[in-house]
């Protein structure tokens, strides 16, 4: 059994009277590629920070490494690597004294493979930090936090400022990163198709609570379109658990369905007399199918 | 445009915390301007000879009465003072009589004398040549009315400042036109000398005139009463141009004498003290208001709608206007409770609005031409304007009280228009703001709600001077070592933009640029130079170190901005507190340079001798710095700049609030005495226990402190 690197329960956290997380329950093992998914407000950056200590919980509890999160050793801040929404740097450095200044916190600081990130997304080790593009910025606080091989990497939307080539790229350091040394990602993002080249599962936050966590393949497996062409109304005589979402229009009915069951499919289609043919979803198919459901009837829908 | 859209545009004005504590500072000026009780205090406005350096005083002859401790100490005669002293270093020297008949001891020995006063002592022949002997003698203060005929006539064509009892005027009347060196004299009455008016006047190149009654008693016995014929010679003097007098009750009689004796200028002896403040005062209200709609247009002006949203900007200009306009009203109106001109009140209002404005505009105007012209006009305002109102510089304060008076109405009427001219500029300029800063800058300054992560390229542009480039450096060979708390510390450090270092730099070429100067006068004069400066340089040192109190808490605002990420390095919370708290408190260390300034350029005056050094070391050198950096810490421990700013404003008003007490506290105490002394242990040990419980609290808050 894998060792659990992250943990909260019953997490709360609320500013002033303004409920944001409203009881997290969440468990990450060793090796883990989690993408963290919700719609703007969902309390994503709020949750990621609560782990990292940035964020006192109101209530409940969060610990990373086994630790209480509030309260990280210095062992266990080492371990991690945190690139933030607004990937805050020294702006009067440059690249190269960035890189010197955050190598000098870390025992364990890979010198020459920041080098060869920085070569190898084209960073000018002679520019200043407040010249750099967003993107180049955004560049240089993923390296930042790659520097010293963390086992845990959080990451808050960390593309969401970079160029498809420098996307690609970044996502196949985090391929490399969780391949060669087995480490564990947890990030946020809204852009649904980088999550699915590399994520090996989903968290799906909604209004300050896990809507699921799933793998990314159950659930793509799991959740299906469903177009029924049939001769009679199909309105009144679809009606079986596990359907998501109905459109009807008179013999035509589009579904979406969890659980999808090829048997079940094929009796249903004897049944009605009907054409059926089914399609798969893609994360982003499935992330808005599924952020139309408020979270109490999200559990239930999946579960 | 509606009602409610302005409405609700003034509406945001009271929902930003940081607005509400500026406005809250305003009408706190405003109150204190507008409602406080006046003092009654005046302060002495009229000209008199200067002392030049320090002032030594010296008696003629010793008092064998005085005791091993008094001799110590400045009660000296001439000649202890010479053996204590390099006379070369002595520019100005107080000669008090012990006994009747002392002679004037021999200050020929003092040949750089610049200022001389004789108190009690009668002048002979041989004492009058000895100091027409002095050759640098420029000041002269004589409280004797006897002296050998001749005198004044041969002292007169040596000094150009001349204090005299006219006693001594009456006696000599005749040789007062032989006068021709004196430029500034100040006569001592018993009874109003107007028969000394037609004789005062043949004094050639007399530029400024007082008359002062002695001991101050003023009142209508000893008021200066002229007859028109007295006016007209005065009137007609050639190259007078002020007269200073006890004129009856100010201000009715000084516009009586305004119009009788112009073009020659007649001013009071003394000004209310509260006229002065309160036009700083409201100097500084203004900017207060100044800051607070800035900081509002900052934050609307800069958010993409401003650029987008069809007539976005008029309203909030309006309201802007709106809010700027009641300030200066509200403003105005204190500062006419302190009897000055209305439209001189009204320029010193506009003039505040003014320069805020073109203040602002510096930094948005693209024009080369016009920022090359506002930036000596804000410099000017700046620096001028304190001096005007500070009665020392008695030329500045004159023309300060002739303009507040209303004497100089076209000169208020042009800073008035001017001023208008500027904050129209700058109301109209606005848009620009908006465009030069979706252009220019990214990252915008704080007080801003603009998108931190925006692309930045100017402000790339202001990080890449040589002084950041210096910086670079620092950085080299920069790898982990270990975990200790000084290490750890000054790799902290090294991630800020501000260094001590830098600004030590920079006063140790302020005191050189003092120094070599005196060095030069040395070298030519044959002086020793740094013998008897001691006392000025430590001044010199004082005053820069200022930067030491208020650089730190700006750098670490500035690089708490970036803590969120910075408080991930390996480093725990505890950890993490220490070593952040110790940063900050470090970076203080100039303090400490300029409290040891303070403390050596007391020391030269304490009269409590090293247990008073030992009393005022601990006020000064442990109780002061540790209450400036529990004060600073504020910065680490809060989030939102409107409650740091509180904080801090909160903590340096109990320091004003203590030190009002103490100074209540100390007033019966006699200068030295052991009850002085007593209350001044007492005073510091209240200190450093105050500023250590500070530093405990803010200590323990910075733990609580959530980085995200």
């Amino acid at each position: 059994m894998k060792s659990v690197i992250i943990e909260t329960r019953e997490l709360k956290k609320q500013f002033d009277k303004n409920p944001v997380l409203t009881g997290i329950d969440l468990s990450m093992e060793a090796g883990q590629v989690v993408g963290l998914l919700g719609t703007n407000g969902s309390g994503k950056t709020t949750l990621l920070k609560c782990l990292l200590g940035l964020l006192r919980p109101t209530s409940g509890t969060s610990a990373v490494f086994g630790e209480n999160s509030w309260d990280l050793s210095a062992s266990a801040k080492g371990r991690l690597g945190y690139v933030s929404q607004e990937f805050a740097l020294l702006p009067w450095m440059n690249v190269r004294t960035m890189t010197e200044y955050t190598g000098a916190f870390y025992e364990n600081w890979d010198k020459s493979y920041v080098d060869l990130l920085l070569k190898e997304w084209n960073l000018d080790e002679k520019a200043r930090v407040a010249t750099l593009s967003v993107g180049q910025r955004q560049k240089l606080a993923v390296i930042l936090a790659l520097g010293h091989h963390p086992e845990l990497l959080i990451l808050d939307e960390p593309v969401a400022s970079l160029d498809p080539v420098a996307r690609r790229q970044f996502l196949k350091s985090l391929i490399e990163f969780t391949e060669d040394e087995e480490n564990t990602i947890l990030f946020s993002t809204h852009i649904t198709s980088d999550l699915e080249r590399v994520a090996s599962h989903v968290v799906f936050l909604d209004e300050g609570k896990v809507g699921f966590k799933e793998e990314l393949d159950e659930l793509k497996n799991r959740v299906k379109r469903v177009r029924i062409s049939g001769v009679a109304n199909l309105e009144q005589k679809l009606n079986f658990p596990g359907i998501i979402r109905a459109d009807y229009q008179e013999t035509h009915a589009l579904l979406t369905v969890k659980d999808h069951n090829v048997q079940q499919m094929n009796s249903l289609a004897v049944e009605l007399n009907a054409t059926i043919t089914v399609e798969d979803l893609n994360l982003e198919e499935i992330f808005l199918e599924l952020s139309d459901h408020s979270s109490s009837s999200l559990e239930q829908v999946i579960a | 445009m509606s009602q409610s859209t302005h409405y609700q545009i003034l509406r945001t004005y009271w929902r930003r915390p940081l607005v509400l504590l500026l406005a809250f500072l305003f009408l706190i000026c405003f109150a204190n301007l507008a409602f406080m009780p006046k003092s009654n205090r005046y302060s002495d406005l009229y000209p008199r000879p200067e002392p030049v350096g320090n002032l030594h005083f010296v008696f003629s002859s010793a008092d064998e009465l005085r005791s091993e401790r008094e001799i110590s100490d400045r009660t000296s005669t001439l000649d202890e003072l010479l053996a204590e002293t390099d006379a070369k270093s002595i520019r100005s020297l107080t000669v008090s009589q012990m006994r009747p008949d002392d002679p004037l001891p021999n200050v020929l020995n003092v040949p750089h004398l610049q200022y001389l006063k004789l108190s009690g002592i009668d002048l002979t022949e041989e004492s009058v040549q000895q100091i027409l002997r002095l050759p640098k003698l420029n000041a002269l203060e004589l409280t004797s009315e006897k002296m050998p005929a001749g005198t004044l006539a041969r002292i007169g064509q040596q000094v150009s400042e001349l204090q005299i009892r006219s006693g001594s005027l009456e006696q000599y009347r005749d040789e007062l036109p032989k006068m021709s060196a004196v430029r500034l004299l100040t006569v001592e009455y018993d009874t109003p000398p107007q028969g000394l008016i037609k004789d005062i006047a043949k004094i050639p190149h007399l530029e400024q005139l007082s008359f002062v009654p002695r001991g101050h008693q003023q009142g209508s016995h000893n008021a200066l009463v002229l007859t028109p014929e007295m006016q007209t010679t005065l009137r007609t003097h050639p190259t007078l141009k002020t007269v200073y007098a006890n004129w009856g009750i100010f201000p009715q009689q000084n516009q009586y004498e305004q119009q009788t004796l112009l073009p020659v200028r007649s001013f009071p002896l003394q000004y209310p003290a509260e006229n002065q403040t309160s036009v700083g005062m409201t100097v500084f209200e203004m900017c207060i208001l100044g800051a607070l709609i800035i900081v509002q247009l900052w934050a609307q002006f800069l958010v993409p709608a401003a650029a987008v949203v069809p007539h976005y900007l008029r309203p909030h200009r309006r309201v802007a206007i709106g809010v700027l306009c009641l300030g200066m009203l509200l403003a105005w109106l204190a500062l006419l409770r302190y009897q000055l001109d209305l439209l001189a009140s009204a320029s010193i209002v506009i003039a505040s609005a003014g320069v805020l404005s073109l203040y602002v505009m510096m930094f948005m105007i693209e024009n080369r031409f016009l920022k090359t012209w506002v930036i000596p006009i804000i410099v000017i305002a700046c620096f001028v304007t304190p001096a005007f109102t500070i009665l020392r510089f008695s030329g500045f304060s004159s023309e300060f009280i002739w303009y507040m008076h209303g004497y100089m109405p076209r000169l208020a009427a042009t800073i008035s228009l001017f001023s208008i001219g500027a904050v129209v500029y700058g109301f109209r300029k606005l848009s620009v703001v908006t465009n030069h800063v979706n252009e220019k800058f990214s990252s915008l300054p704080i007080f801003s709600p603009w998108d931190t992560t925006k692309a930045n390229k100017y402000e790339g542009q202001q990080y890449n001077n040589w002084l950041v480039r210096l910086l670079d450096s620092g950085y080299q060979q920069l790898e982990y070592r270990s975990r200790t708390t000084v290490q750890m510390v000054s790799l902290w450090r090294k991630g800020n933009l501000f260094r001590p270092t830098y600004v030590l730099f920079f006063m140790v070429l302020v005191i050189l640029f003092s120094v070599v100067p005196r060095i030069l006068m040395g070298l030519a004069t044959g002086e020793q130079i740094l013998s008897g400066s001691l006392k000025e340089m430590g001044g010199v040192i004082a005053g820069p170190v200022g930067m030491g109190f208020i650089l730190p808490v700006i750098g670490w605002w500035q690089r708490s901005r970036y803590m969120e990420s910075e408080s991930l390095k390996p480093v725990s919370r505890s950890s993490l507190r220490n070593q952040l708290y110790f940063a900050l408190a470090f970076d203080h260390w100039l303090l400490w340079i300029g409290m040891f300034g303070f403390l050596v350029h007391r020391a030269l005056d304490a009269p409590g001798g090293w247990l008073e050094m030992g009393g005022l070391l601990l006020l000064f050198g442990v109780a002061a710095p540790l209450w400036i950096i529990g004060s600073s810490s504020c910065v680490l421990i809060f989030k939102r700049a409107w409650v740091v700013l509180a904080s801090m404003i909160g903590l340096y008003l109990l320091v004003a609030i203590g030190l009002g007490l103490a100074v209540a506290l100390a007033t019966s105490a006699v200068p030295g005495s052991v009850y002085d002394m007593q209350i001044l242990y007492l005073l510091a040990g209240i200190a450093v226990f105050c500023a250590v419980v500070l530093n405990l609290i803010t200590y323990r808050a910075l733990l609580h402190r959530e980085w995200g």
